[in-house]
C-alpha cells in the first residue's frame, strides 16, 4: 500500500482535489436551497412553534376549505372541453389575450413578471405560463357553453329586453318647471332630427346611467322598477321610444334596445339576467353532462358536499 | 481505495443534483374523482388547492395556533361574539345564513370562528404593546392632555385668561363654547390632530398652558394643557391606546411569527408566502 501511494503519488493527490472539489460543487449546489423536513417519515410542509403541518394534514385543511371548488374545477374543465369544439376563432383570439396579459404583467411587473404571472395562472387551476393560451381557450369554450345553456332558459312570457331611459329629473313630476319643460323639449328635437338615443342620454339624462348612454340593462317583468315605468317598458318593441312616462322620480323616455332572442344573444346582460335568474342552470347542465360522461368519485361524500357546494342538493339523475 | 473514492465521488455528483424542497402527500395517485376516462388525482387536487390559497391558509392557521397559544378565549370576548352574531341574525333574519355564505362563509359557526379569532387579535396586539412598551412609548409618545378649540382668537385668550385665573380647564371649556370637549384624554403621536397641535403636545411641558396656538389660516385656536408626559404613569391607558394603532397589528403579527419561528419547507408554497407575506417568515 504505502509503496503504491509513493509510486502513484501524483494521481492519488489529483484524486483527492478531484473529491474536494466536487465535495465543495455539491455543498455550494446547496447553499440557498430550501430544505425539507420529515416526521414520523411524513413530508412537513410548515412549521410554527412545535407544531409541524404535514402535508397530509395541509390536504385536509384545504379540503374541508376549497375542495369542492377544486373538484368542480375539475369536472367542468373536462366537460366543457369534450362538449365544445375549439375552433381557430377561439385560438387566435386566445392568442390575443395572452399577448396582451403578458404585456400587462411585463409592464406592471418588470423582470418579474413571469414568476406573478405563474401564480395567477396556477391561481385558476393551472400549472405553466405554457398553459396561459389554453387558459383563454377553456374559457371561451366554458362561455359558449354556459350561453347554450342559458338561451334554453328564455321565456318570452317573461319580456326579457334590453332597456335605455333618458329622465328629467323633478322633485315636482305633476308640476314641471319651466326650465324642466324646455329640457324635455330639447331632448324631443335632438331625438326627432335622429340624434342616437344614447347619444342624448349621454347629454342630457339626470340619471347616473347617462355615463352608459342610458342603459339599464336586462329587465323583464320581475325587475323592480316602479309599475309606470315598468308597464311602459313591457309595451315596447325592439327599436321603439315611449313618450314621455311620468313617475315619482320625473319624466323618462324609455327605449327597447332589444326585444327579440336573437337581439338578446348580443348582450352579455341578456345572459347576465338570465343568470341570476337561474343561478344553478350552468352548473346543473355541467352535472348532467359530467354524468353522462360516467362521473364517478372514490368517496360518495365527496359527491354530497360538491352538490351542497353547486346548489344541488339532491342531484339530478338523468 | 480506489473504489472508496470513486463511491464517494458518486455520493458528492448525486447531492450536486439536489433541489428545493417539495412536500408530498401520501397516495397522491389514488383517484378522487373520474370522468371521461380521465382520473383527476389526490395530487392534482392538492395542487389545485395550494395554488389556489395556499399561502392565504398556510398564514391563517399558523396565526390561529399562535392566538391559540398566545391568548386565552375569555367569556367577557364570548358575550362579545354572541351579541354581534344576535345582532345580524336580528337584522337579517332567514338570510343570514346566505348573507355569511355570500360573504365568503361556509356557515354561521365558519363566521362565528372568526369573530372569535378578532376578539383573541385585539388582546394579541395589547399583550405584544404591554410586552414592548418602552419602545412602543418612545415612538408613540403618549399624552395625557386637555384641549380647547375656538374659531376666533378673542375666546380663545378670554378662555386662557379665565384659566389663567385658576378656573378648571373643562369648565372653561365649556363656558366659552370649546368646538372640542375640554376633558382629559390620552392621546399619543397618531392621534389626529392639526400640525400645529401635534407639535405642542410633544414639546410642551407637563402642567403648564401654553399661549394660544393658532392654526396655519387661522381658522382655529386652541388652548393645550399636558397633564401627564410620563410613559409609566400613563401606562394602563396608553397601552390601550397604543394596541389600537393600525401599525400596531402588523407589528404585533410580525413579531409573532418571528417569535414562533414560522418555516416552510415547501418550495411552491414558500414562493407564494414570500410573495404575500415575507415579513412573516424566518428563512
Amino acid at each position: 500500500m504505502k509503496e503504491n501511494l509513493k509510486k502513484y503519488w501524483f494521481v492519488v493527490l489529483v484524486g483527492i482535489l478531484l473529491v474536494a472539489g466536487i465535495g465543495y460543487f455539491a455543498w455550494d449546489q446547496t447553499q440557498g436551497l430550501l430544505p425539507g423536513k420529515k416526521v414520523d417519515g411524513k413530508d412537513v410542509v410548515y412549521s410554527i412553534g412545535e407544531n409541524n403541518i404535514t402535508a397530509d394534514e395541509f390536504y385536509d385543511q384545504l379540503f374541508d376549505q376549497l375542495g369542492a371548488a377544486g373538484v368542480y374545477q375539475f369536472i367542468q374543465r373536462s366537460v366543457v372541453d369534450a362538449a365544445v369544439e375549439t375552433t381557430d376563432e377561439m385560438k387566435d383570439n386566445a392568442k390575443t389575450n395572452a399577448d396582451t396579459v403578458t404585456a400587462q404583467f411585463k409592464s406592471s411587473y418588470g423582470a418579474d413578471y413571469e414568476s406573478v404571472l405563474l401564480q395567477a395562472i396556477q391561481a385558476v387551476g393551472y400549472n405553466s405560463l405554457d398553459e396561459l393560451e389554453q387558459y383563454f381557450i377553456d374559457s371561451q369554450k366554458y362561455e359558449t357553453f354556459a350561453k347554450q345553456l342559458l338561451e334554453g332558459a328564455y321565456d318570452e312570457s317573461l319580456k326579457p329586453r334590453i332597456l335605455s331611459h333618458i329622465l328629467v329629473s323633478m322633485e315636482d313630476p305633476d308640476n314641471p318647471t319651466e326650465e324642466e319643460q324646455a329640457k324635455m323639449a330639447e331632448i324631443d328635437t335632438a331625438l326627432q332630427e335622429g340624434q342616437d338615443f344614447g347619444e342624448v342620454a349621454a347629454s342630457y339624462s339626470d340619471d347616473s346611467s347617462a355615463s352608459n348612454n342610458g342603459s339599464l340593462g336586462y329587465s323583464d317583468i320581475h325587475t323592480s322598477f316602479v309599475s309606470e315605468f315598468l308597464d311602459a317598458a313591457m309595451q315596447l318593441n325592439e327599436g321603439e321610444v315611449s313618450d314621455w312616462v311620468k313617475t315619482e322620480y320625473g319624466y323618462h323616455r324609455i327605449k327597447c334596445d332589444a326585444a327579440t332572442l336573437e337581439s338578446l344573444k348580443n348582450y352579455d346582460e341578456f345572459y347576465d339576467g338570465l343568470n341570476s335568474s337561474n343561478p344553478t342552470l350552468v352548473a346543473e347542465g355541467i352535472w348532467n353532462k359530467a354524468k353522462e360522461m360516467g362521473l364517478t368519485f372514490s368517496d360518495s361524500t365527496l359527491e354530497e358536499t360538491l352538490l351542497s357546494y353547486l346548489g344541488l342538493e339532491g342531484g339530478n339523475e338523468e | 481505495m480506489k473504489k472508496t473514492l470513486i463511491l464517494l465521488a458518486c455520493i458528492l455528483l448525486t447531492l450536486c443534483g439536489c433541489s428545493d424542497a417539495s412536500a408530498k402527500i401520501t397516495n397522491g395517485n389514488e383517484a378522487v374523482v373520474t370522468l371521461g376516462g380521465k382520473t383527476y388525482s389526490r395530487q392534482d387536487l392538492y395542487s389545485f388547492m395550494t395554488n389556489y390559497g395556499g399561502s392565504y391558509f398556510a398564514v391563517s392557521n399558523a396565526q390561529k395556533i399562535i392566538l391559540d397559544n398566545e391568548v386565552q378565549i375569555t367569556d367577557e370576548m364570548t358575550q362579545n361574539v354572541d351579541s354581534t352574531m344576535d345582532l345580524y341574525a336580528t337584522m337579517l333574519g332567514d338570510s343570514f345564513e346566505s348573507y355569511l355564505q355570500s360573504q365568503g362563509f361556509a356557515d354561521t359557526e365558519d363566521y362565528r370562528e372568526m369573530l372569535i379569532q378578532n376578539e383573541q387579535l385585539q388582546q394579541l396586539y395589547v399583550k405584544y404593546t404591554e410586552a414592548n412598551y418602552d419602545t412602543l412609548a418612545q415612538k408613540y409618545t403618549p399624552r395625557k392632555i386637555q384641549l380647547m378649540k375656538f374659531d376666533n382668537e378673542e375666546t380663545a385668550q378670554a378662555a386662557l385668561e379665565a384659566v389663567n385665573n385658576g378656573q378648571d380647564f373643562a369648565e372653561v371649556a365649556t363656558e366659552k363654547g370649546s368646538l372640542v370637549d375640554g376633558a382629559s384624554q390620552l392621546v399619543t403621536s397618531s392621534s389626529t390632530f392639526e400640525t400645529v397641535v401635534q407639535y405642542a403636545i410633544t414639546t410642551q411641558t407637563a402642567g403648564v398652558i401654553g399661549d394660544v396656538i393658532a392654526n396655519d389660516d387661522g381658522s382655529a385656536y386652541y388652548l393645550l394643557l399636558v397633564n401627564s408626559s410620563d410613559p409609566a404613569e400613563l401606562k394602563d391607558e396608553a397601552v390601550a391606546a397604543i394596541a389600537t394603532i393600525s401599525a400596531i397589528a402588523d407589528e404585533s403579527i410580525q413579531y409573532y411569527f418571528k417569535e414562533y419561528d414560522f418555516r416552510i419547507y415547501d418550495i411552491d408554497l414558500y414562493n407564494q408566502v414570500y410573495a404575500n407575506y415575507s415579513d412573516l417568515l424566518n428563512q
